[in-house]
């Protein structure tokens, strides 16, 4: 579906970004990365998306070059990016009018137009908020309005490049459901995170280090992979636990380090049984 | 002496429509040298409570003193130094070095009182001499918070307030700034931090304040909080709270994943199934 | 926080449903009107002819007491000004100074055409959504060659409701930035030369970088700059051709009084 074939590019003042970079992106794939500061991550995004192009190999999007100008139109209704800062994302002076933008881009019609509008309001719960400012809306929903603002271009790819990290926990995670219910209805999800424990779910992530792909699998072996941690991340806490309890004897199994809850309900399951 | 707030409320656009009221009957105390965590969900009033520290919001009602002074006067904002969130808001000089200058020349410390309190501030937050001439814009997203709160310390404030200061960074940026907030605490600064982020924070928290709704839901000492069974938690002490819930023996204090263990393993012992073998 | 002036009033009259373009074309043409007509009859024609919009839009008073008041200052000292510096047949004298009535007739006129202007203007920016506005626009520039100045209509029409929906960030930049020099000992009272500087750079700063941003998530939801549509229909109803039509009448009747 999208696929990156020995990508190359450095930032304008010459340090690289990306290295020789191969990665395949298969449809209604949930795809975490992460990485530090400055490992590439969000150069990957603009490249997925073709809002970068590279400086050498090439990014196949559903077998479009996003080098070749005449495929932006079709390349820009099929995958949609959401950056970390809502406040910046905004065009329009009311929801309505900012979810109308991409479609107006696309030339539409205005009866199309109005259609897209009110499928990305529903699909993101904003109906109420369709005559507020963008910009008077708390943060939360201030990157659901952001995210819908790419939905109603119908994208079949979201790409999101740290959407949460400037959001408090409730407003996060209630972000995050929104995504996750995407994912399951069909889309094909690239989530960018500092957060691991949004990961918990995803089919696959990639460690991005100095503008290459570090480490990549489930997220149940590379939670487990030692060398996460000399990399400098921080594994969700629930998970470290599990993995040291696993050390003496007590296996948690993945699924129930999701929340305290589960794992929990775990400990009293294997302690408990009589 | 401390920070003290006495019967404090306070609103958003007063005598308007859209009159709100962000805090109400706030009664605190801040002691030198503290490490508060000041928590709570969004719209709770946290970052409202932070301005009213050094005078930014003026109380409706009530009384606010730093060390016996309104915290509108020139004394009393030398005394606190803010960190509010979005650094790249908090910086507007050419370079690092005038930026952290800033303060103490504003105050009017000499040149050689400045060049010196910068050095300082810059150690104190390990950032490397040869960036003192970069421009402040240019710096990454921890190294831009780490100027800002270079630039609060070169003020040698005796209270440190910050909003949340880790927000945004990734991991390496937040343990940094973690450690070094912990190093301005051990010389003897307070840190008041609002925050989100339980997990990197906890350990460093000696005393929490929980606002609800505008109001004082808890402070007091973190065994206390945990004690008491309040929320957030960072994610293994809710894990154990739940334990709780669901009537195993277990101490809530516990919310490192070192204690936990031990604690599980206690568990183990106590109820003595061995499942894992039976298996 | 107050209403601003010249702010869009949601509403479903039949001013409220005509096209942006026959309003911003029949705003420009009274414009014009006001300052050809020269006798009192025409004033109160036009008064009268505004009164029928006015009760027409549903608009409640206070919409165009807004919009005047803040300019009254301003209208009353053009009136002064002419009644006083008009030659003419005294009507008074005070000390040096002898108000002609010459001086009060220009003085009315002119106070009255201020007045017009600032009305007919509410009522179209109070009866219109502002993006509609600019849709209408847009469209009524397309056919000029817009291309010699190096930019296309829809580009005109873009750059008009970005500034709109992004001027209120300015304001919030401004006050993070004043917040954080005011807690390192920066006095803005004392300090007034110094302290436009310190916040003008951050915010240009500021705005540079937010720009960037915003022009990449721009891209990425496909804009191009190029031809694009309007989720706001623009299609001139038996209604637009009407209104145009009476308003031609108007302006005849006007002219020949």
């Amino acid at each position: 579906m999208i696929r990156l074939e020995k990508v190359s590019y450095s930032y304008p003042d010459g340090t690289p970004a990306l290295e020789n970079l191969n990665l395949v992106i298969k449809k209604g794939e949930f795809i975490g990365i992460i990485g530090k500061n400055g490992s590439g991550k969000s150069t990957l995004a603009l490249q997925l998306s073709g809002l970068l192009k590279p400086q050498a190999g090439r990014v196949m999007i559903r077998g479009m070059d996003t080098r070749d100008p005449s495929k932006l139109p079709e390349i820009r209704k099929f995958v949609g990016i959401v950056f970390q800062n809502p406040e910046t994302q905004f065009v329009g002076r009311t929801v309505e009018e900012d979810l109308a933008f991409g479609p107006e881009n696309l030339c539409f019609s205005p009866m199309e137009i109005r259609k897209c509008v009110d499928m990305a309001l529903a699909e993101t719960g904003l109906e109420k908020y369709r005559h507020r400012s963008p910009k008077t809306l708390s943060g939360g929903q201030g990157q659901c309005s952001a995210l819908a603002g790419v939905l109603a271009m119908r994208p079949e790819c979201l790409i999101f490049d740290e959407v949460t990290s400037m959001l408090d926990p409730e407003s996060g995670i209630s972000v995050m459901e929104i995504i996750k219910k995407l994912h399951r209805k069909g889309k094909t999800i690239v989530y960018i995170t500092h957060n691991l424990e949004e990961l918990h779910d995803a089919d696959r992530i990639i460690v991005m280090e100095k503008g290459k792909v570090m480490l990549e699998g489930e997220p149940k072996s590379i939670f487990s992979d030692i060398s996460l941690k000399t990399l400098g991340f921080d594994l969700p806490s629930l998970i470290e636990l599990a993995e040291t309890l696993k050390t003496h004897g007590v296996i948690i199994p993945w699924e129930k380090t999701a929340s305290p809850q589960s794992f929990a309900e775990e400990i009293c399951q294997l302690f408990l049984k009589t | 002496m401390p920070i003290i707030l006495e019967n404090v409320s306070f609103s958003y656009s007063k005598k308007t429509p859209l009159e709100t009221s962000a805090l109400r009957e706030i009664n605190l105390r801040i002691e030198k040298g503290e490490f508060v965590g000041i928590l709570g969900e969004k719209g709770a009033g946290k970052s409202t409570l932070t301005k009213l520290f050094n005078g930014i919001f003026k109380p409706e009602t009530g009384i606010v003193r730093v060390d016996g002074l309104d915290p509108s006067s020139r004394e009393a904002k030398r005394k606190i130094g803010m960190v509010f969130q979005q650094a790249a808001d908090q910086l507007f000089c050419k370079t690092v070095y005038e930026e952290i200058a800033f303060g103490p020349l504003n105050f009017g410390y000499s040149k050689k009182e400045t060049e010196q309190r910068v050095y300082e501030a810059i150690e104190a937050v390990s950032l490397d001499q040869t960036e003192l001439s970069r421009d402040p814009f240019s710096l990454s997203g921890g190294e831009m918070q780490r100027v800002a709160l270079a630039s609060a310390l070169a003020l040698r404030p005796d209270y440190l307030v910050l909003d949340e200061p880790i927000t945004g960074l990734d991991p390496i940026g937040k343990n940094d700034i973690l450690k070094t907030l912990n190093r301005i605490k051990e010389k003897g600064t307070a840190v008041i931090t609002v925050t989100h982020n339980l997990k990197g924070f906890f350990p460093l928290l000696e005393k929490i304040v929980l606002l609800r709704e505008g109001r004082i839901a808890f402070q007091g000492s973190r065994e206390s909080y945990l004690k008491k069974g309040f929320e957030p938690l960072p994610p293994i002490a809710s894990m154990m709270k739940e334990l709780g819930v669901r009537g195993l023996p277990v101490n809530l204090t516990v919310f490192t994943v070192e204690d936990a263990l031990e604690e599980i393993m206690k568990l183990k012992s106590i109820l003595g199934t061995d499942n894992n073998e039976n298996k | 926080m107050q209403e601003p002036v010249f702010s869009y009033v949601p509403g479903a009259s039949i001013i409220h449903r005509l096209d942006p373009r026959t309003k911003v074309t029949a705003v420009m043409l009274l414009g014009i009107l006001t300052f050809r007509i020269d006798n009192f009859a025409g004033i109160v024609a036009l008064f009268a002819f505004f009164f029928v919009l006015a009760l027409l839009s549903g608009l409640p008073v206070k919409v165009f007491l807004r919009a005047v008041k803040p300019m009254m200052l301003f209208i009353f000292f053009i009136f002064l000004t002419q009644m006083f510096f008009t030659d003419g047949r005294p009507f008074a004298s005070y000390w040096i100074l002898q108000p002609s009535l010459e001086g009060l007739e220009k003085g009315l006129k002119l106070a009255a055409r201020f007045i017009f202007l600032l009305l007919f203007a509410a009522l179209l920016t109070a009866s219109t959504d502002p993006s509609a506005i600019t849709c209408g626009v847009e469209r009524m520039v397309r056919p000029l060659p817009l291309r010699w100045l190096g930019i296309s209509s829809f580009e005109l029409a873009t750059m008009m409701n970005i500034s709109i929906a992004f001027f209120p960030l300015l304001f919030e930049r401004v006050e993070r930035t004043k917040a954080a020099q005011t807690a390192r000992g920066m006095d803005f009272v004392k300090n007034p030369l110094r302290s436009i500087p310190a916040l003008a750079i951050p915010l240009l700063r500021g705005i540079i970088r937010d720009a960037e941003e915003l022009a990449l998530a721009m891209e990425g939801r496909g804009y191009q700059g190029s031809r694009r549509t309007s989720i706001h229909e623009l299609s001139m109803h038996k209604n637009d051709w009407r209104a145009l039509f009476m308003l031609a009448l108007f302006i005849l009747f006007i002219l020949i009084l």
